[in-house]
């Protein structure tokens, strides 16, 4: 490889822009109007790289609670951007974490969505403890239970599972009942609960939908099976006949699907009859398998 | 008299996919039949089905300007005669064989060959066929979070940051990702380009449920319609992920600096490398979800379209600037970098090294090849993801090209 010279300094680089300091005097000036202080936060993000008393200024920022919220949340953005730089922020992470985890608890709902989602992403003990907590005791509970649920989703163990099955025994609302059985997909043991909610007509069609694509993960012969039954029974609903449709039309082999004689009638009764959305599918599945 | 084509170097129709970057071909007579003297005189043109669809340009030999059609001489014998061809920028095909290369002696067809200019496009212009085919294969890929896709989502956690993040080799690294996920993807099925979430403008029809879905305004939980086979994703084991937006995913674009301030960062690639700050890092933050974070960002399936958005913003740098050259200092970075950014590293995983500075483990083996193109090998430096289009060397060309994106 020829010998590269060293770059030469260019006139034209960036756009001109305010100097770090600049930059992160105005963001953690009181004094400078909210709306600059959020347009200065888009440089923090480089800037904390630069200088750890920048990184240090912008974070008092995100944790003072009497700072506007625009701005909290343009700086909280700001720093999570700059962790992306991985080898420069490294000596950040510490604490970086640590103010996450006091903004786990802080009275904006929305930083501390944010920072739950952040300490989640990567894998916090404090953070799953704080979530399982909310979801066995709703008094403690720092986001709703459909939200830590899906928090959860980021790094599943035996204990978020015994929570998630008593969850979908007992759900405070359907859409827990349905975070629940999402977070379950992996649960091999589970497919008897799958099974029954996809075949449960008045079970909440969300809650099929899940169970069938959690079958899918786990019992894939038991999809094919209930899904085969489910396009050829009329009295089922529209949208679980179109997600039995585009789950045997995409994940299984063509060759069992195209021997499948009954199904494949099933299909063209459904093409004949069906509604608009599930004869359109119909009609696909059919000119991949069958026409 | 009939006449057979190899397109790419390769009689098999999986080598028939076209960019914009030449491609080479070679003609012969299969049946002589009907044929005075020992040549045949041909011309060489293209045939577009439809209104839309690809279309094509020739050129005889490995220099010189393209136009629509060639004469060629072509023995009796058998023996093949080589010429090249290329997509007609910007017309890229809309599905696979929708334009031909036809020969014709006179005006008598006695050849053809149906070709597709595959071409990486904006996600929010796809048409339906071709959203629901890249749907289709990306779900299967997915395979329950199982099988091939593991990989790839093993490829981008936290034991693996350093290797691609806050250094030089980003972008290097993210193209190669990419291409390797985009490979598998046509392994499903051939017609599949990646294509790319154009981040700095609105991109409504991205964010609905027939496509990659859309956030329940309270929970941030991406919901699919029935017919959309990515209501089946699965990562870590978990159906689903949640991607609540910090913008309107309506009205308005991600909030990053334009392409146009992002193509003006500098032209040498030391200051554009600061793209991975604005707009790569706010694209991902522009959402709360697992795309937020590094560790958890390819659980989600727009992360691939926000990356390939990211590549085609350095393709774009790359030729206005004229950046394919390693060897030119504005190029890459000449400053010494972490391991897996410097030119002359083979990139992990793909090279199968683990320890000594790489993460423990190197999932997903060697990298896809593709039957329409050789480069960049299995296990790739930093230094061959330059010249991806082969404007240098022909051979050194990655079989992607994008739709706002000429060869140089």
């Amino acid at each position: 490889m020829a010998k590269r010279k060293s770059a030469k300094k260019q006139t034209v680089k960036k756009s001109s822009q305010p100097s770090p300091a600049k930059l992160i005097s105005t963001v953690t000036n009181d004094a400078v109007p909210e709306q600059e202080r959020v347009q200065a936060s888009r440089g923090a993000s480089a800037a904390v790289l630069k200088d750890e008393a920048y990184f240090k200024k912008t974070m008092e920022v995100v944790l003072d609670q009497s700072q506007p919220a625009s701005v909290r949340h343009a700086c909280l953005q700001a720093l999570e951007v700059a962790s992306f730089q991985t080898i420069k922020f490294e000596k950040y992470r510490k604490d970086y974490i640590l103010m996450m985890r006091k903004l786990a608890r802080d009275s904006d709902p929305e930083i501390r969505f944010s920072a739950l989602n952040t300490l989640s992403c990567e894998k916090d003990g404090y953070a799953q403890k704080r979530l399982l907590d909310g979801l066995k005791t709703p008094d403690k509970a720092l986001v709703e239970p459909e939200v830590a649920l899906q928090l959860l989703g980021n790094d599943v163990h035996a204990e978020v599972y015994s929570v998630a099955r008593e969850l979908v025994k007992k759900p405070p609302s359907e859409q827990v009942k349905t975070e629940a059985l999402k977070l379950l997909a992996a649960d091999s043991s589970a497919s008897k609960i799958f099974e029954k909610v996809l075949l449960d007509k008045s079970e909440n069609t969300e809650n099929r939908q899940v169970s069938a694509a959690a079958l899918h993960s786990i019992k894939p012969k038991s999809l094919y099976k209930h899904a085969a039954s489910i396009v050829k029974d009329n009295s089922e609903n529209d949208e679980i006949q179109a997600t039995c449709l585009t789950a045997l039309g995409n994940f299984f082999s063509d060759q069992d699907v195209k021997a499948d004689a009954d199904l494949v009638k099933g299909i063209q009764t459904l093409k004949k009859k069906g509604k608009t959305q599930v004869k359109k599918q119909a009609t696909q599945f059919l000119k991949k398998f069958a026409e | 008299m009939k006449v057979e084509f190899e397109v790419n170097s390769t009689p098999n129709p999986l080598g028939r996919y076209l960019t914009w970057s030449p491609s080479p071909c070679r003609i012969r007579v299969s049946d002589p039949s009907g044929i005075s003297g020992n040549s045949v005189n041909l011309k060489i043109s293209s045939k577009t089905a439809g209104a839309t669809g690809g279309s094509l340009v020739f050129r005889k030999t490995t220099s010189g300007p393209f136009s629509a059609s060639i004469n060629l001489t072509v023995p009796k014998s058998g023996e093949s005669v080589p010429f090249q061809t290329a997509g007609k920028y910007p017309q890229a095909s809309n599905r696979d064989g929708d334009v031909q290369i036809e020969a014709h002696n006179g005006t008598t067809l006695v050849g053809s060959v149906p070709v597709m200019v595959r071409i990486r496009k904006n996600a929010n212009e796809l048409t339906a066929e071709e959203r629901e085919r890249f749907l289709s294969a990306f779900a299967q890929l997915n395979a329950k979070g199982l099988g091939r896709f593991t990989d790839f989502r093993e490829m981008h956690t936290s034991a693996s940051r350093p290797q691609a993040h806050g250094a030089a080799g980003f972008l290097p690294w993210h193209r190669i990702y990419i291409l390797d996920l985009e490979r598998e993807l046509q392994e499903i099925d051939p017609s599949v380009a990646l294509p790319y979430w154009r981040f700095d403008l609105p991109a409504p029809k991205l964010f609905k449920k027939n496509y990659l879905g859309e956030a329940n305004p309270l929970t941030g939980a991406v919901q699919f319609d029935s017919a959309n086979p990515l209501q089946f994703w699965t990562t870590d084991g978990v159906q689903g992920f949640m991607r609540r937006p910090r913008f309107n995913t309506n009205t308005q674009s991600a909030n990053v600096i334009d392409e146009t301030a992002t193509l003006n960062l500098g032209n040498d690639y030391d200051a554009f490398i600061d793209m991975e700050d604005d707009p790569h890092g706010y694209a991902h933050t522009s959402f709360m979800g697992p795309i937020s974070s590094v560790p958890t960002a390819a659980r989600d399936p727009l992360f691939f379209l926000l990356h390939c958005n990211v590549d085609r913003l350095w393709a774009k740098w790359q030729r206005k600037n004229v950046r394919y050259d390693y060897n030119s200092p504005q190029a890459y970075s000449t400053s010494p970098q972490p391991i897996n950014h410097n030119l002359t590293d083979s990139l992990w995983p793909w090279n199968g090294v683990t320890g000594s500075g790489r993460p423990p483990t190197a999932p997903g083996g060697a990298l896809a090849s593709s039957l329409a193109v050789s480069a960049p090998g299995p296990m790739p430096l930093v230094l061959n993801t330059l010249d991806y289009q082969g404007n240098l060397s022909n051979l050194d060309r990655f079989g992607y090209d994008y739709d706002d994106v000429e060869f140089a």
